[in-house]
């Protein structure tokens, strides 16, 4: 009984000079993109659902929901920005009042929440790249009358009203109720027969 | 078909009527969106994503008392199946189960990593999974070839076990568990209790470091199994064809029969340990673990020889896996992952056999026999996104795995008298080296309209160069709803095992072997309202090159004596070869959903398969053994309340199936394993007055005494009277776990 050699090895300096190559550019780069767990397609479809639930939106929103997309100069926070964008669009109303969708480029927390008072906007919708803005960005919309959510679930602690996460392969509504008191969010309490209190 | 139509009725009858009502059915069917990142390596919807895929999450397996993957493929899934040996499981899909096989049609990952070795393909889905339960986020269970983007084994399908990140495993967690089963004795009726039991800790925690957040969960465990004892009924009057004596199958049985109680031969070892951390975008996966365990009989899988009731006689796998993975964005357009992985795997088995037939010439008292199987694999995988407009309308992914394989394997027999070295060589059987490229195009033209076309090219020593490509098209017409179309390749590399053993006496190298290859076609629709989710799908699968071990003709037999890879003398010869094709047809159909604001769920899933295999023999078409034509689960669970327990029901149910010998042994009677039903009844909550303590009590009844498993040596009729013994089942088990969970989480 028995087995035969046999040895179909290339040399394998390429492999190795491979793996110190991704070493040394994982090593390098210990940066942290932000986790967007949720697609945003899904995200889309779930934001239109959950602003029905805000009973201020249609006083908010007049004859059109406008959204607010913030986004900075960043691989991760303009792709998703495209994505959510695409999904909304799809969708024309949010509970049943015309969409409109727009992309806004982040200069300052203040700037942001002057512009959400200006243009009437009635949801701000913050992609990645944010986690060191997320706080002022709170701080400056208290008062305003403006849904927020963040593409990331770790936002909804930071500085929005609402975030979304995956628990178990399922997305999850989180849902700053604190928050949404100091921004004129007025969710139906069926709401939280689905969502997460994070504040509570 | 008539299963079917009652399969419908059944659930259409049990909606509640405030699902159908239900005024936030919308939002709540989008939150029953299953997400999964396994079809196409990145996170997408279920009902978009190319491929059939089911979901068991957490709470699955906490509220239905499931403890290893197997039971969760049993009790949970759809169209996947294992069959239990009273040894590693083997698994199945839609019709078709290879047994024999160890897992090896089954591509199984966890967190993406793949666990299948590469010495034999090998993955276990019991214990040997070394997948601490509580850890597990979810498992993800694709149906059909999956090659496209993970290469060889992905033919039944892709399993991907996600674990928890820290953020949802945060604290200290202590594990104890204690179970109880009832053995048999030869009539099946239950006989004698056999224990077991499962220690665990674990940790998950979240910081910062230089600004960067850091992570990391760890678990470790250790599982011990001993019985229960089951009574073998006597196979007697086997003489040994050497000595002419009544054969020896050692001290605990009569000379020339097997059979009697087996205490000590039925056994499970595993300790194991997994764990995740990351920081920032740099994460490490790293596994180890041990698994050891003894068969209670002689069969066709572990061994067709050895003592009786001997605690000597196991098998061993031991492992460890590393992983090193980072994911960058490069632009808003491209994003690039890559990862590292390095794997050690070892495969041990002994037998001990007092028959000198059993043994090479001249070891008259027995012999110990043994086998080792190790495997070093390092690779490189690096795959990039583009997002060509920014808005995931046009994706294209392409990607290339290369990776360095030793594969090693040891033969030993040792005199059972004298204990001197018999027969037995050392061998490096391959150090080879693997490459792969793949790319997946995916489009969304319209709303309504999602495509995906892959293909995967492979470039391996073993076999040559393979494509494998999919496509896929998505149809949503209504809110909801979605038709999918799918074609789809696999394929299976010979395993190393199977291109190098030989053996003087009876076995030829297969140099030539080719990759088995399997092609399937499949049409869903899957419905989605509120809270409910329905889904049918027919599949049909054509399986080809199927490896099997081929009797050489004379001829062939004089040639391989004249080569020297045979001795003088042999008269009959075996060498593995492409032969055998399957042809395989049938449906599935799944329902699931919740009601009274999630407090009681449910679901139910069946399959329902033609299979047939041409063994290229001429012999006539026949179906495959073992694995069920038709089978399915159901379940339902209600939680109480905050403070009151979970109370839930699961079952499984598997048609009559031919067992593993019913068409080569000869047995007058053609061995069938009879109609299995499993119930499993749980109950789990929170411990009262005990903050972080929860509990989980679960007890088992099957109602079929037998599996599909011919035990015992005569696997083959010695005369028209032989009568096949199946392989007995547990009839009663239960166990008791608690979780206690402390510190900031």
């Amino acid at each position: 009984m028995g087995l035969q050699s046999v040895d179909t090895a290339r040399p394998s300096r390429t492999l190795i000079g491979a793996f110190a190559f991704l070493l040394a550019t994982s090593l390098s780069r210990l940066v942290c993109a932000e986790d967007v767990t949720v697609p945003p397609s899904l995200q889309a479809a779930l934001l239109a659902k959950v602003a029905g639930y805000d009973r201020n939106l249609p006083r908010r929103a007049g004859d059109q929901v406008l959204t607010l997309i913030v986004t900075r100069k960043d691989g991760d926070s303009e792709r998703v920005a495209g994505q959510l964008e695409e999904g909304l669009r799809a969708l024309s109303t949010i509970a049943g009042i015309p969409s409109k969708v727009e992309r806004l480029a982040f200069v300052s927390a203040g700037e942001l929440a002057m512009t959400c008072r200006r243009r009437r906007a009635s949801i701000v919708y913050v992609t990645p790249s944010f986690r060191d803005d997320a706080r002022a960005i709170a701080t400056a919309l208290r008062g305003t009358d403006v849904l927020t959510v963040g593409a990331v679930p770790s936002y909804v602690t930071d500085g929005t009203v609402l975030s979304f996460d995956l628990e178990s392969g399922h997305p999850k509504i989180l849902v700053h109720v604190g928050r949404a008191g100091e921004q004129n969010v007025s969710f139906d309490p069926n709401l939280f027969r689905v969502a997460k209190v994070v504040d509570r | 078909m008539r299963r079917l139509v009652a399969f419908f009725a059944f659930a259409v009858a049990l909606i509640p009527r405030s699902a159908r009502a239900d005024s936030a059915g919308d939002l709540e069917a989008l939150l029953s969106e299953s997400v999964v990142t396994t079809p196409s390596k990145t996170a997408q919807s279920a009902s978009v994503a190319p491929a059939t895929t089911s979901i068991v999450t957490a709470d699955d397996l906490r509220r239905y008392g499931i403890r290893t993957l197997d039971e969760a493929i049993n009790f949970l899934s759809l169209g996947m199946v294992t069959t239990e040996p009273q040894h590693a499981v083997e698994v199945g899909s839609r019709g078709v189960l290879f047994t024999t096989d160890y897992g090896n049609h089954v591509l199984l990952l966890v967190d993406g990593h793949s666990l299948n070795e590469p010495w034999d393909g090998t993955a276990y889905f019991e214990r040997g999974a070394g997948i601490p339960i509580e850890l597990v986020d979810h498992i993800e269970i694709t149906l059909g070839p999956g090659s496209v983007l993970y290469g060889s084994q992905a033919m039944l399908g892709v399993i991907n076990v996600v674990t928890k990140s820290a953020g949802d495993y945060g604290g200290v967690h202590l594990i104890t568990e204690g179970e109880l089963s009832a053995g048999a004795d030869r009539s099946g009726s239950p006989s004698g209790l056999g224990g077991g039991y499962r220690l665990g800790a674990g940790v998950g925690k979240e910081s910062t470091w230089l600004g960067l957040p850091v992570s990391g969960v760890l678990q470790i465990e250790y599982y011990r199994q001993k019985g229960a004892p089951f009574e073998y009924a006597p196979q007697s009057g086997n003489v040994d064809s050497v000595t002419g004596l009544p054969k020896d199958y050692g001290p605990r049985t009569a000379p020339g029969t097997w059979g009697g109680t087996v205490k000590d031969a039925y056994f499970t070892e595993a300790p194991a340990a997994y764990g995740r951390f990351r920081l920032g975008d740099f994460e490490v996966l790293a596994r180890t673990g041990m698994y050891r365990r003894g068969t209670p009989y002689q069969d066709s899988i572990v061994a067709g020889f050895g003592d009786f009731d001997e605690p000597r006689s196991f098998e061993r796998d031991r492992w460890i896996n590393v992983e090193a993975q980072q994911r960058i964005t490069l632009s808003k357009v491209t994003t690039l992952r890559s990862r590292l992985y390095g794997d050690l795997n070892e495969y041990h088995w002994e037998n001990v056999s007092s028959g000198a037939e059993d043994c090479p010439e001249g070891a008259t008292r027995g012999c110990r026999r043994s086998l080792t199987g190790t495997g070093r694999t390092l690779g490189t995988e690096t795959n990039v996104t583009f997002d060509w407009l920014s808005n995931g309308r046009l994706t294209t992914l392409t990607g290339a795995d290369v990776k360095m394989r030793d594969v090693r394997t040891w033969n030993d027999v040792i005199d059972g008298a004298t204990g001197a070295p018999l027969d037995g060589n050392e061998a490096t059987v391959r150090t080879d080296v693997a490459f792969a490229a793949y790319v997946e195009q995916a489009a969304l033209p319209t709303s309504f309209l999602s495509l995906n076309a892959g293909l995967r090219a492979d470039d391996d020593p073993r076999f040559g160069g393979k494509l494998s490509p999919r496509g896929a098209v998505g149809v949503t017409p209504w809110s909801g709803g979605q038709f999918k179309a799918i074609y789809s390749e696999a394929f299976r590399a010979p395993a190393v095992y199977e291109l190098e053993y030989h053996d003087p006496a009876d076995t030829v190298t297969a140099p030539n072997l080719r990759p088995e290859t399997v092609r399937s076609v499949e049409l869903s629709f899957e419905e989605r309202f509120a809270t409910q989710r329905f889904l049918f799908g027919v599949f049909r699968t054509w399986w080809n090159d199927m490896v099997l071990s081929a009797a050489l003709s004379d001829a062939e037999v004089q040639s391989a004596i004249g080569a020297g890879q045979l001795a003088p003398g042999a008269t009959e010869a075996y060498q593995y070869r492409n032969v055998a094709t399957v042809d395989n047809y049938g449906y599935n159909a799944s329902w699931e959903g919740s009601a009274f604001e999630r407090r009681l769920s449910f679901g139910a899933n069946f399959t329902e398969a033609y299979s047939r295999r041409n063994q290229g023999d001429g012999s006539p078409l026949e179906p495959l053994t073992v694995g069920p034509a038709a089978f399915g689960n159901a379940r339902v669970a209600y939680d109480l309340g905050e403070k009151l327990p979970t109370l839930a029901l699961a079952a499984q149910f598997q048609a009559r199936r031919p067992a593993d010998r019913a068409f080569d042994g000869g047995f007058s009677v053609s061995p069938h394993a009879p109609p299995a039903l499993l119930l499993r009844g749980t109950v789990s909550g929170r411990v009262p007055g005990v903050r972080g303590l929860t509990y989980r009590l679960s007890a088992a009844y099957s109602f079929a005494a037998q599996g599909p498993y011919v035990v015992g040596p005569n696997q083959y009729a010695a005369d028209e009277s032989t009568r096949a013994a199946l392989s007995p089942l547990t009839r009663i088990s239960g166990f008791l776990g608690f979780e206690y969970v402390f510190g900031p989480r």
